[in-house]
């Protein structure tokens, strides 16, 4: 099982009606309260394989789920404040 | 069930209309960085990989450095990517961004991959290289005589002496 170190005050949350979304999307899914990568699991099941590359480098698995969230939810037209 | 019919314009509010929306279009133009790239990276990954389209959704938003710790950051999968940009960068942060997120998304179609341990300074060195040739087009004045339009205004009616 992967080890993860989640900061969640380095990688903030999406709040708001997009908060909404996603947990409903990781309910039907199963995973809302599964792990980082079950969580990126289960967007890759709408997205597809994805890489997520950050300027600079330095990703870890929060940050490519928070991407993967970001994008899922611009698919959506879903707005981030 | 028929569909029903759109209203329409005469032709003078019609013309003022398409005046109205060049504008538009034009000001939103001057905010789409990188837009040749971005087209020649799609075009270069659809004939090299054989696919019928390859759209890069290009996102300039707030947060992006507060929430990834990064500038921009970019998201390609098989048949899409995305770059996400920080609205707070200068508009040639922004491009050289753009410009280094682009190689990521040629990287990940590359059947044999760059040195992973030193990706980011290479994905730096195509960025570098590529800026430097947009900003030789840019100093190069037969470049930028060559992208005006020698003959305005169009008339596209067939037979019209004057035609593009």
């Amino acid at each position: 099982m992967e080890t993860e170190t989640i900061n969640a005050s380095q990688v903030p949350e999406f709040t708001g009606m997009a908060a909404e979304a996603l947990k409903h999307y990781y309910t039907t899914a199963k995973v809302q309260t599964g792990s980082v990568a079950e969580k990126i699991a289960a967007l890759e099941a709408n997205l597809g394989r994805f890489e997520f590359s950050a300027y600079g480098g330095g990703e870890t698995p929060d940050m490519k789920l928070r991407a993967a969230e970001r994008v899922y939810l611009h698919k959506q037209k879903i707005p981030v404040q | 069930m028929t569909s029903p019919t759109p209203p329409t314009l005469d032709f003078d509010r019609s013309i003022q209309a398409s005046e109205n929306l060049a504008a538009v279009i034009y000001n939103l133009s001057e905010l789409c960085l990188m837009a040749h790239t971005l087209r020649a990276v799609e075009w270069h990954i659809t004939e090299e990989y054989n696919k019928d389209e390859f759209p890069i959704i290009l996102v300039v938003e707030p947060g992006v450095l507060k929430r990834w710790r990064s500038k921009s950051w970019c998201f390609p999968t098989a048949s899409f990517a995305y770059i996400w940009i920080d609205d707070s960068l200068d508009r040639d942060q922004k491009r050289i961004c753009i410009a280094h997120e682009a190689y990521h998304i040629l990287e990940y179609f590359k059947p044999v991959k760059s040195d992973p341990v030193r990706l980011e300074d290479i994905c730096d060195q195509f960025a570098n290289a590529l800026c430097r040739q947009h900003d030789g087009f840019y100093r190069n004045p037969d470049k930028i005589k060559a992208c005006m339009f020698g003959r305005l205004p169009i008339n596209s009616k067939r037979n019209a002496e004057s035609h593009a």
